[in-house]
């Protein structure tokens, strides 16, 4: 049913269609309504057979994961850039165990500097955990890729993070189509564990593993997300045939048959690509973007395939690698392994700065000139900057970088983007 | 049954156990077919308590809930001598997530069990002193504020002793470790420190909260069959000698 | 696509405004996005939600740059924060306010736009009076409803009941309706919908 509703509260709706049994919840901006919501409808009944946990800390929430999941019940939390920090040694030991719980991040900067708006620091940083990351474009992509995430979880024994960009998605309001119960039942079945606490046949999980046998674990793990490359295009498959629509997948590309420039990008971002690069093609540019909606496993192939035939492709990304510069780019440098073209990272959106269509067109434009560094940096105030870096070299004792940028940058408040 | 004020021992519990006593007052461990949750061929250190300990307690919970016990484990020598890869010694069904989340995801569990209707069947969480009053506390305070249907085992060798003898919040004063060396004006553990986690487990009012030690065997199954039979959060804590750390 | 920016402090509601104006256009089959752009978490900062309309999917995120109407919920904001930014002549403005564009200081500024694009409504008066507190998104929906006719009255009620259940539904609908007449007959005549 179509409803025009905010989007964690279609992923809550989405969620609760998958007959979680338990959900345990510990509030941080902006995946909060999202657990709120989940934790009104237990409350009120409309979501039965699920026990909702409020824990003391993100750490607590994914371990009260763990162990209901290990206990056979399907099992779910949510959060985002500190808290998935402080989750850390348990979202590494989830995977680690093969546990098919599924997470949702509101993707939200790590700090310090603090900061509660929206870029991708939080997943990449757990980028290599052993989890399956899905990353959406729309709020309906955020609500169907819940859906799929129990599907693949529970078939490959195997944590799935769905990635939903913090506030631009998160708590916008948009058009979703809520799938009805039945719908979600004949596409989703119940949890049948691989592994269970069962008093009737007793088993020992999360043993000391030695050098005799912990590569083999590892590796078995690392299989698992070869065996999502080939899962996840055919459940998105699924999906469409029985709901309707296009959701989910490993990448997707828009305008990219003649494109000499292609554009690569992760999450809400593709959406303002999208219409940037209309506007481009109108103008007589030759782009189109590559969107990149499984970023664990990473898509090695059908990147290689989507990006091969053009001159050069520009990753936007929104996290840094501090000291070396893009993650995505790596990603997609490896796919193009052989393949002589121009790459060009550029870092945006960084702690919420807004990303402009302006700002994208003139970026094409400078990328089809091939006038862009390897690694740039989207609408950076280098003035700024270059003031932070003259205070320093004026004096020893130069004070809090970030306060001083604040001070320089001045009234924000007064200010669109 | 009653406790039994014995004024001196002789001979250890085992005996205690099985000669002095009428059949009907045996402990768990005297009887023949007690479950033996914690097998042997374990890779204890001779004489360690804490293999004691458990073995004590979770044969005591088995005999009270009738076999239908689950076990959590936090990252400790437990954890690392029962479960020496690719065998186990464990006879009931047990996991072992992390260091400091033992009472979360033993809560975890018994919510599984209760959403699948199962909660007859009863969860123990278990970690030494450091897993619990260090490191794992602030979910076992969680839990406790919760009252979530646990039993928390704490069983206390007063140090991290798997790791190599370290001060934990259980260390007592003046006690030599690895971190708190007997040199210098004020050699071993400082005073003035430390936590009473039996003491903080009440102020959480929970329904059920004890001490105990591998030196009294009944007093210890008493303790653990009476909290096997309370719904809630429940809190035993046990003092364990650890033959290397303490020697 | 028609973009709609509001302004406002903290509190005021700016949010919910652009919420229950996405409502009524979908309510009307068409889609909607809106979406908040926070300042710091607390009340009294300026904030800024948007609402973009249209009749096809939209994609883009970024925010309203370039409105085809603007709401100012708070007019103490005139002179302090860059309202009017990325306006064109032909936009609309609806301003909570009981006084006069030239009153404001603004009268001036609004010379290059359209007099019937323009309304000043005293929304924060009308929702102290039908609701019992200042809280003026509701009633200001109602005047932009009037003066751009992107929206029906009927839609924009809608969306105020379905936001506030009940009494306080029904009382800042009745708000929304006295702006809205009030709007209308400061220009004049109805103006065609969209």
């Amino acid at each position: 049913m179509l409803k025009q509703m905010e989007g964690s509260l279609a992923v809550a709706q989405a969620v609760a269609l998958c007959r979680p049994e338990v959900i345990c919840a510990y509030p941080i901006t902006p995946q909060t309504h999202i657990v709120e919501g989940l934790g009104e409808m237990v409350k009120d009944g409309e979501l039965t057979n699920c026990e909702f946990i409020n824990v003391e800390s993100e750490f607590a929430a994914l371990s009260v994961a763990i162990g209901a999941s290990a206990a056979g019940a399907r099992s779910y939390t949510a959060t985002a850039s500190q808290g998935i920090l402080f989750m850390a040694e348990a979202v590494y030991n989830a995977a680690g165990l093969g546990l098919p719980i599924v997470m949702t991040i509101g993707n939200r900067a790590i700090g310090a500097p603090i900061n509660i708006w929206n870029d991708h620091s939080d997943s990449m940083a757990l980028r290599d955990a052993g989890w399956i990351q899905l990353f959406a474009e729309t709020n309906q992509e955020a609500a169907d890729l819940h859906i799929q995430a129990f599907r693949l979880a529970e078939e490959l024994s195997c944590p799935v993070m769905v990635c939903v960009d913090g506030f631009i998605l998160t708590h916008a309001y948009d058009r979703v189509d809520i799938p009805d119960q039945a719908q979600v039942d004949a596409y989703l079945p119940p949890f049948e564990p691989v592994q269970v606490l069962d008093c009737k046949d007793p088993v020992s999980i999360g043993a000391m593993v030695g050098p005799e046998a912990f590569f083999e674990v590892r590796y078995l793990q690392h299989h698992k997300q070869d065996r999502a490359l080939d899962r996840i295009p055919q459940l998105a498959a699924e999906f469409k045939a029985q709901f309707g629509r296009d959701s989910g997948g490993l990448i997707r590309s828009y305008r990219c048959d003649d494109a000499e420039t292609i554009v690569v990008a992760l999450g809400s971002l593709v959406g303002t690509v999208k219409d940037a690069v209309d506007e481009a093609r109108a103008a007589g540019s030759q782009i189109g973007v590559v969107s990149i909606c499984s970023f664990r496993p990473f898509p090695l192939k059908q990147v290689r395939a989507a990006l091969q035939s053009a001159k050069r492709v520009v990753v936007l990304e929104k996290c840094l690698a501090v000291g070396i510069g893009g993650i995505v780019s790596d990603g997609v440098r490896k796919s193009l392994s052989g393949i002589q073209l121009k790459g060009y990272t550029v870092i945006a959106g960084l702690g919420g700065r807004p990303i402009t269509k302006r700002s994208l067109l003139d970026l094409f434009a400078s990328a089809a000139r091939d006038e862009l560094q390897e690694l740039n940096f989207l609408d950076l105030n280098w003035d700024v900057v270059h003031r932070e870096l003259e205070r320093g070299r004026q004096q020893r004792r130069a004070g809090p970088t970030a306060e001083n940028i604040l001070r320089d940058v001045g009234v924000t408040g007064a200010r669109v983007a | 049954m009653a406790f039994q004020p014995v004024k001196f021992y002789q001979t250890g519990t085992f005996t205690v156990g099985n000669r002095l006593l009428a059949d009907s007052e045996r402990t768990v461990q005297a009887n023949m077919r007690r479950t033996n949750s914690l097998n042997s061929g374990h890779r204890a250190c001779q004489g360690c308590g804490e293999a004691l300990g458990a073995r004590y307690a979770i044969d005591a919970a088995m005999q009270a809930t009738g076999n239908q016990v689950m076990a959590v484990n936090a990252t400790g020598c437990l954890e690392v001598f029962s479960t020496p890869y690719p065998e186990t010694s464990w006879q009931i069904p047990w996991m072992h997530s992390l260091f400091g989340n033992a009472a979360a995801v033993a809560s975890g569990v018994a919510a599984a069990l209760r959403v699948k209707g199962r909660s007859s069947v009863k969860v123990i969480a278990q970690g030494g002193d450091g897993g619990t009053t260090d490191i794992g506390f602030g979910c076992l305070s969680g839990m406790f504020e919760r009252n979530d249907d646990v039993l928390y085992i704490c069983y206390d060798n007063e140090a991290y002793m798997n790791t190599g003898v370290q001060r934990s919040s259980a260390t007592p004063p003046a006690a030599r470790t690895a971190t708190t060396m007997a040199v210098g004006p004020h050699p071993g553990n400082v005073f003035g420190t430390g936590k009473n986690l039996p003491l903080i487990a009440m102020a959480h009012h929970i329904p059920y909260v004890a001490t105990a030690s591998v030196a009294n065997l009944h007093d210890l199954e008493v303790k653990v069959m009476r909290a096997m039979g309370i719904e809630g959060a429940r809190y035993i804590h046990i003092h364990v000698p650890c033959p290397l750390g303490w020697g | 696509m028609f973009q709609v920016r509001i302004h406002g402090r903290g509190g005021q509601g700016v949010v919910t405004a652009a919420e229950m104006l996405s409502i009524a256009a979908f309510d009307e089959g068409r889609y909607a996005q809106a979406f908040p752009s926070f300042g710091s978490e607390r009340m009294g900062a300026p904030v800024m939600a948007f609402c973009r309309i249209d009749a096809k999917e939209i994609r883009t995120r970024e925010p309203v740059m370039q409105p085809d109407a603007l709401i100012i919920q708070d007019p103490t904001l005139l002179h302090q924060v860059d309202l009017f930014s990325g306006l064109p002549s032909s936009g609309y403005i609806i301003i909570n306010s009981s006084r006069s564009f030239d009153e404001l200081g603004i009268g001036e500024l609004l010379g290059k736009f359209a007099a019937d694009h323009l309304c000043a409504v005293a929304a924060s008066e009308l929702a102290m009076k039908f609701v019992g507190r200042p809280l003026p998104n509701a009633a200001l929906l109602g005047g932009f409803a009037a003066i751009s006719g992107q929206l029906r009255f009927d839609s924009v009620a809608k969306a105020i009941s379905q936001k506030f259940p009940g009494k306080v539904g029904a009382a800042n609908v009745a708000a929304a309706r006295a702006a809205y007449e009030l709007a209308l007959s400061s220009i004049g005549s109805p103006v065609a919908h969209a």
